[in-house]
């Protein structure tokens, strides 16, 4: 049996971290994807949109200034700035007398936020469990074309980047399960994405396969994702900004803006081979020789497209 | 994986097994220490009441035998002095001088006892005039009532007895089952015995002896200790005499006891002292002085620890830097440390190449130390009722909306309070011989508590439950690991096996094949068709 998945290509957990992590992503790069706050910094250098930062908290003296920031903002998102796999993240999407409608319905006030961000400054949800910085974003309204396969939440796109070159893409979408959030391990689908044209196929949820949304019931497969070429290039200019050999960009949809950079992830998961049905070690083997410098962004994704097609 | 891995993986491994070979080869010290089971400080003391002449008063004292070993003696004559005389009836200790005082000087011995099985010889043929054997077949006279019971005995068990051996074996049987044992019926003669049915272990062992002689079969009697409680006759350890019996079978001497069943094997409570003597006395010969026997197990752990102590000192002074030389409340300490690194390589296998989830990395671990000291189900229960209690406790916390350091350090006091009010009715109603709370993983188990609800709000029911399943099943086996009393003697005797499981990490942590649990989690390509 583990012939027949290595037959098909597929990256394990043990490959993931002993042949492509721990070879091509240096330590001291980490932060650039791990920390939020330092991947948009380096994310503005290059001229990748990103969605707008409101506030960031960085001491519990700060959280005074929490109402006040917040007064005048319809939806927002509270993030952890080193959150590991969606976790510590709360989407407000509307208000109400005061209180504040989160993307799964419950009702939170503003001393319950308040708790939370305290939280998020003591590390809780910190990817290496110290302290850490919250942030006050802009909440992502979701692309009109993406609206009928997404319940609640925020759907994203994640392309895995080896090399500078993007090899594996993936539309993330929210259920009911997974509270709004777009993280697979949680419950989200997981739909795969012909790199080449941008357009989805079937999906998978947990680890059975899926073909239409089961809270929206529309069919997954045939959508042309909006931008496909810019999404592409935000993913591949990821390694400009955080010169990980390896790793996953998450990219929004905005319904004004276009495609904004959330985060890269130096840990991008492996469920990722389901939603294409196509295994990830075949086609980072590929790349394995290819030398992306001195390569522009958009060379490595003409490059990176031409080797897919010739793999299929 | 590349050379330089599998050189120093066999680096290690070399330098641990080399290690071990030239301790054990070249300078010859034993794997492991030989644990010697049954190890007894036997003390026997003379009451000494003063008068005016100089006295000569005997003792018996053990015998060196392939059952007995001999340790060590020592004696203290409180003024009286000591000399030992060897007789083929025993070794006698004799206390010389004038006491003007009450006195008791002792004689004690340390001694390690075995349990024996003995070959009898499957032809036995009697009555062969072996001169040395002599002695030991006269039947003393015996008067007319005496010899009418025996006669009378004799014809009931000998239906038809051609076989000596299955003749001494039917006495046996007689003397074992058909006459009771009490030690409070003392009698004189043999017809008393005979008519009751019941004697004292002196008077059954004399009945076995005139019948066994009668037979044309050398036999004895033994006078000894048998360390068992029901023998003791104080609080302090002192045991009674006993007797029992030794036949001679083509030449060797075999032992019975009709006491307690024993043919031809005798287990390792008795301690013979004396033979062919029915009466303590004849040895003391003495009116003002009485005999005291007293016996106390000793740890035979400690006892072997020290022996290998000074095993190792011996054989070469580099062994004498050892864990065996460290003090023995710290050599049980690392008795457990040494076998924490094994819990690690359970923990490799079943993250690395099972896959499955824990919660913490050296969780499971800490845990099993944790169960080892109390056992795997009161374990369990008791971290279990610990999370429970400080689970609820966060969820009420929840709601007073604390910041994160307080919150979890109200969580930890909790949870050693729990632990103080825990040892306290313990101690008063025993679930677990000895609690030490020393190495429950308090604050370990407070972030547990902490990160469990998160996952909860987090990742849901199953999740959670996945990840808790996995913490407790690595803690189980690591349990039945660290429950292996040879691996940890072996560890802790050379901690060098400790190198090879470095090598052991340095292969698995290049292992870059599929873990077990993502046949599941891939299962979506095993269907597909290739």
């Amino acid at each position: 049996m583990f012939r027949k998945l290595s037959q098909c290509g597929v990256l394990g957990m043990n490959a993931r971290i002993g042949l492509f992590m721990l070879p091509y992503n240096k330590r001291s790069d980490y932060p650039k994807a791990d920390d939020k706050i330092i991947t948009f910094q380096h994310a503005s250098l290059y001229r990748i949109p990103v969605p707008e930062n409101y506030a960031i908290f960085d001491s519990f003296g700060s959280l005074k200034q929490l109402s006040k920031i917040v007064s005048n903002l319809k939806s927002f998102v509270i993030k952890p700035a080193k959150g590991a796999m969606g976790n510590g993240i709360i989407v407000i999407v509307d208000r109400c007398n005061g209180s504040f409608i989160r993307a799964d319905g419950k009702i939170e006030d503003i001393n319950s936020l308040r708790y939370h961000i305290s939280h998020i400054l003591s590390g809780f949800y910190s990817i290496d469990g110290y302290p850490d910085r919250a942030i006050i974003q802009y909440k992502i309204q979701t692309h009109n074309a993406l609206q009928h396969i997404t319940y609640r939440g925020v759907p994203d796109v994640r392309v895995i980047v080896f090399k500078g070159f993007p090899t594996m893409a993936m539309l993330r979408l929210p259920t009911k399960k997974s509270g709004g959030r777009a993280n697979l391990h949680q419950g989200g689908i997981g739909v795969g994405i012909d790199i080449n044209t941008g357009k989805t196929a079937n999906g998978v949820m947990g680890s059975t396969l899926v073909t239409i949304h089961p809270d929206t019931g529309r069919n997954l497969a045939g959508i042309a994702i909006p931008f496909w070429n810019k999404i592409l290039h935000l993913a591949a200019v990821g390694y400009e900004i955080s010169h990980l050999g390896f790793f996953g960009a998450d990219i929004a949809l905005d319904n004004e803006k276009g495609p904004l950079l959330l985060e890269l992830n130096a840990r991008p998961g492996l469920s990722i081979q389901l939603a294409n049905m196509a295994g990830l070690r075949k086609r980072l083997k590929a790349f394995e020789c290819e030398n992306p410098n001195g390569l522009l962004p958009e060379e490595r994704i003409q490059k990176a497209l031409a080797i897919l097609q010739s793999l299929v | 994986m590349k050379p330089y891995h599998w050189i120093s993986a066999g680096f290690f491994i070399l330098v641990a097994i080399s290690l071990i070979l030239y301790k054990t080869l070249v300078i010859g010290v034993p794997f492991v220490p030989k644990f010697a089971r049954n190890i007894w400080n036997i003390e026997i003391s003379v009451r000494v009441h003063p008068s005016t002449s100089t006295r000569k008063i005997g003792f018996p004292i053990p015998r060196q035998s392939d059952r007995i070993s001999i340790k060590s003696s020592q004696y203290d004559g409180k003024g009286m002095s000591l000399t030992i005389e060897k007789t083929p009836f025993g070794i006698r200790g004799y206390w010389r001088g004038k006491i003007t005082e009450k006195r008791t000087p002792f004689y004690r011995t340390i001694v390690e006892i075995k349990e024996k099985q003995y070959a009898i010889p499957s032809l036995v043929i009697p009555s062969k005039s072996d001169p040395l054997m002599k002695e030991y077949l006269v039947v003393d006279e015996i008067d007319a009532k005496d010899l009418q019971s025996i006669k009378k005995i004799e014809k009931e068990i000998f239906v038809e007895s051609t076989n000596p051996l299955k003749s001494v074996k039917e006495i046996f049987y007689f003397v074992y089952e058909e006459v009771l044992t009490n030690n409070k019926r003392q009698w004189k003669n043999i017809h008393e015995i005979v008519d009751h049915l019941e004697a004292d272990s002196l008077g059954k062992a004399r009945l076995f002896n005139i019948l066994a002689r009668r037979l044309k079969i050398p036999s004895r009697i033994v006078g000894g200790i048998i360390l068992r409680p029901e023998k003791k006759i104080d609080t302090k350890g002192r045991y009674e005499l006993s007797y029992w019996n030794e036949i001679n079978l083509e030449g060797k001497w075999i032992p019975l006891c009709t006491n307690y069943g024993n043919f031809a094997y005798l287990t390792d409570e008795y301690v013979p002292l004396f033979w062919n003597i029915e009466d303590i006395n004849a040895i003391i010969n003495d009116d003002f002085a009485r005999l005291k026997i007293s016996a106390h197990q000793i740890d035979s752990t400690q006892f072997a620890v020290q022996e290998y102590r000074k095993q190792l000192q011996k054989s070469h002074w580099a062994l004498a830097y050892s864990l065996y030389s460290l003090p023995l409340n710290v050599q049980s300490v690392f008795k457990i440390l040494v076998l924490i690194p094994f819990g690690a390589v359970v923990l490799v296998i079943f993250r690395n190449i099972i896959g499955l989830k824990t919660f913490g990395i050296f969780m499971p671990v800490l845990l099993a130390l944790f169960f080892h000291e109390t056992g795997l189900l009161f374990g369990i229960a008791f971290f279990t009722a610990i999370v429970a209690v400080g689970f609820s406790l966060r969820y009420m916390l929840k709601k007073m909306q604390l910041l994160a350091v307080p919150h979890l350090s109200i969580i930890l006091t909790v949870v050693v309070l729990l632990l103080c009010i825990f040892a306290i009715i313990n101690y008063k109603m025993k679930f677990v011989k000895e609690f030490t709370p020393a190495l429950f993983p308090i604050v370990i188990t407070t972030i547990f508590i902490e990160r469990f609800g998160l996952m909860l709000d987090e990742e849901g029911l199953q999740n959670t439950l996945y990840s808790l399943m996995g913490t407790l099943i690595i803690a189980t086996i690591s349990y039945f690991l660290f429950s292996i009393p040879m691996l940890q003697t072996i560890v802790f005797t050379h901690p060098e096996i400790l190198l090879c499981l470095i090598s052991i990490f340095i292969l698995m942590g290049k292992y870059t094949g599929y873990r077990l649990t993502e046949l599941i989690r891939f299962r979506e390509f095993l269907k597909k068709e290739s």
